[in-house]
């Protein structure tokens, strides 16, 4: 089995505005909730205009109206994140989410301090982290040996599965951070592809 | 119907989870006492809680507690326990443990260890089979010689014999560890000793062998039950047909769309492996089912599985307190027999879906952590068997089952409106579920219309794309509820569910703030 990168939390900058994307979705100014009607909004989801609702039942549950469609959401209460970002735990359609909202300002840091990464990501040496806790059965590679993008790397046993950790680039094996039959924890550096 | 004696008067249940929760409720129905065993990771998990007695095996690793058959036996004997009760998984299906617990002078609950000895070992099973004239699934009948680089070719005109894609599995297996499906010749010897690690590593037996892989198929399986008076019933058939990396996420009973002869005829091969292996108490036999209608026999469980519940709901037979009947040597009870009858015309439907800590958008790995919110569905035609509540941890080092939810109606369209439904009332937070999985299978018209097949997950279940559309109106849902409790992140925490407040209407020209932008991104795979 492949296992890609953990998931993260949705990121979502101050969402107190009123027109602009929205995961692909624009929210215009509309008129403000009355009632239990928290907000009706007129929306572009892919270009087509629609309607949206969204109505609170109490208990952090709320029905989204989307186009005469319901569907029934889960939003927890708030917690606070790192630099000031506030986190909620979203569950809609069996999925759960985190949803991570920052303040404009640390979301425009932010997205400099990312550009400037991009620019030199392809340079620099490359950590592998564990994403799943479990203990590594198996190591294929050593340091100093060129590995290719997808070729196998280390073996964790997890649950009882097997999972294959796979390199995610090209390159030169600079470091191995891990032994067979140590315990790992989510965040344990595994490899570093240089 | 007369009360009769409790048949133990305390019983150990060698196992954790859901399954030894459904077992201790079975033993309190009866009178029976019962004693759990736990690890250090399970101190306050609900099968302790509910345990008249728990007894510490050791720490987390399943091979320093669960696995540990020499510190199970001593708490049995320690706590006057007069029988065992296994569970699914674990020590279930290990002869030496069965031997153990005979030898203790303890009653093990299942087959004699020479039983499970015969038949769990799926080369000897396959074995039998041909003995005894029932069709098996086309490959070898003994071990690859795994260890003898010098008999690779030999090991490579058999595999052309018996055709690729093939699957090597393991002898010992279950639950698809050690296997491994191979496309080309050249990949065979990688995956040969690949599967023999994983299998020595998760069974103490690294044997290995090869079987036809046959796609695309069904996986039927017929519920046995069997007594110390030559009585073997089969309680009816179960379609699993539904699996990621062979392992299965829902279950039915009966299989969708047999004749009333196909399931004779599928019973009776089921019943003759059974008597030939000299089974007793609750076992399985799984087949394949291909589509020109015949019955593959694939291999025998000599235990309780993780969805007998369905063969309950229909068959109305309670398995584990007919489990604990055999095991104190009674003869089947008469509603067994009468089940039995009628299991070539069932009456009714029922489904089960495993919720599982698995991210199914992620190719199912494992999700372990600490459960958040949790609500499970009720009312007429549904039962839930878990372990867990509100604020439980899963833990990393077991299996990742944390609830088996199952609906029962009169007939399976019923049934399939009665799991949608109930679907739409279960909430699990903390933790990533199987549940938006199971949300796509309960409105699939493929599987309405029944068109199962093992490879099912694969053709109809595009994980990525259903969380994208998830992700959008988690995004939606979270922008507009934040819009009008005027939700500033930097604030003070507001509850999300907080209706707009007035002095935050006025904060902005038209109730809220305006700024020139904003954006939600799913960061996720980054």
């Amino acid at each position: 089995m492949r296992v890609g990168p953990a998931p993260k939390p949705l990121r979502m900058t101050n969402p107190t505005v009123g027109t602009g994307p929205l995961g692909g979705i624009a929210i215009a100014p509309g008129s403000p909730g009355n009632g239990d009607v928290l907000a009706q909004r007129q929306v572009l989801v892919d270009g087509e205009p629609s309607s949206v609702s969204i109505r609170r039942l109490g208990g952090g549950r709320h029905v989204l109206l989307e186009a005469q469609v319901a569907s029934r959401v889960v939003i927890e209460p708030e917690t606070r994140g790192e630099s000031g970002t506030s986190i909620r735990e979203v569950l809609v359609d069996g999925f759960r989410f985190l949803v991570e909202t920052e303040p404009e300002r640390i979301a425009a840091l932010r997205e400099r301090a990312t550009k400037g990464r991009a620019a030199t990501a392809h340079l620099g040496p490359l950590q592998v982290k564990a994403i799943i806790p479990g203990k590594v059965v198996a190591i294929s590679v050593g340091i100093g040996d060129t590995v290719t993008a997808g070729q196998q790397l280390l073996v964790v046993e997890a649950m009882k599965m097997q999972n294959e950790l796979r390199a995610p680039k090209d390159g030169t094996i600079e470091r191995v951070g891990v032994a067979v039959g140590v315990n790992i924890e989510i965040g344990d550096l595994l490899v570093v592809i240089n | 119907m007369t009360l009769e004696p409790a048949p133990f008067r305390r019983v150990l249940v060698a196992n954790r989870g859901e399954i030894a929760v459904r077992i201790i409720r079975a033993c309190h129905e009866m009178g029976m006492e019962a004693i759990a065993v736990y690890s250090d990771a399970d101190a306050e998990a609900a099968h302790v809680r509910i345990a008249d007695r728990a007894v510490r095996l050791g720490p987390p690793a399943p091979a320093e507690s669960y696995l540990r058959i020499d510190l199970v036996v001593a708490a049995a004997l320690a706590t006057g326990a007069e029988a065992i009760h296994p569970g699914y998984g674990f020590l279930a299906e290990r002869a030496a443990f069965a031997r153990a617990v005979e030898d203790a002078g303890v009653v093990f609950v299942g087959p004699t260890s020479d039983a499970i000895e015969a038949v769990g070992d799926k080369l000897n099973a396959r074995r039998l089979a041909a003995r005894v004239g029932v069709p098996s699934v086309p490959g070898t009948l003994e071990p690859a010689p795994v260890d003898h680089p010098d008999r690779v070719g030999e090991l490579i005109s058999t595999a052309r014999r018996i055709g690729f894609p093939l699957l090597v599995k393991a002898a010992a297996g279950g639950g698809g560890r050690g296997m491994r499906r191979v496309v080309h010749e050249e990949d065979l010897a990688a995956a040969l000793v690949s599967g023999s690690r994983e299998a020595l590593s998760a069974f103490g037996d690294g044997s290995v062998y090869l079987e036809r892989e046959i796609l695309p198929a069904r996986h039927i399986e017929v519920q046995l039950l069997a007594d110390h008076h030559g009585n073997v019933v089969a309680l009816g058939e179960r379609d699993c047909s539904l699996q990621r990396r062979h392992q299965k996420l829902v279950e039915e009973a009966p299989a969708p769309g047999l004749t009333v002869e196909q399931r004779r005829h599928l019973h009776q091969l089921a019943v003759t492996m059974g008597s030939a292996a000299g089974l007793r108490n609750a076992a399985t036999c799984e087949f394949l089912h291909d589509p020109a209608g015949n019955f593959w026999f694939l291999e025998v469980n000599t235990r309780l599985q993780v969805e007998h519940g369905v063969t309950e709901l229909v068959s109305g037979v309670d398995i584990v307190r007919e489990q604990f009947r055999i095991a104190s040597g009674r003869a089947l009870s008469p509603e067994v027999i009468d089940a039995g009858n009628r299991a070539s015309r069932p009456a009714s439907h029922a489904i089960e879906v495993r919720l599982s800590a698995e991210d199914p958008a992620r190719a199912f790995a494992p999700t372990p952590g600490r459960v958040g919110r949790w609500t499970m569905p009720g009312g007429p035609g549904i039962r839930v068997d878990t372990h867990i509540e509100a604020g439980d941890r899963v833990p990393a080092d077991y299996d990742n089952l944390i609830a088996k939810l199952m609906v029962h109606a009169h007939d399976r369209d019923s049934a399939i409106d009665r799991l949608r439904r109930a679907l739409d009332e279960v909430e699990i937070g903390g933790v990533q579920t199987t549940l938006p999985f199971h949300r796509v299978v309960a409105t699939s018209d493929a599987f309405r219309d029944a068109r199962l097949s093992t490879g099912w997950v694969e053709e109809h279940w595009d994980g990525e794309a259903v969380r994208a559309e998830a992700v959008r109106r988690a995004l939606l849902a979270t922008g507009l509820a934040s819009l009008d409790t005027g939700g500033a992140p930097a604030g003070p925490a507001t509850g999300a569910g907080q209706v707009a407040g007035g002095a935050q209407q006025t904060q902005g020209r038209n109730g809220w703030r305006i700024s020139a932008r904003t954006h939600g991104a799913d960061r996720w795979p980054s």
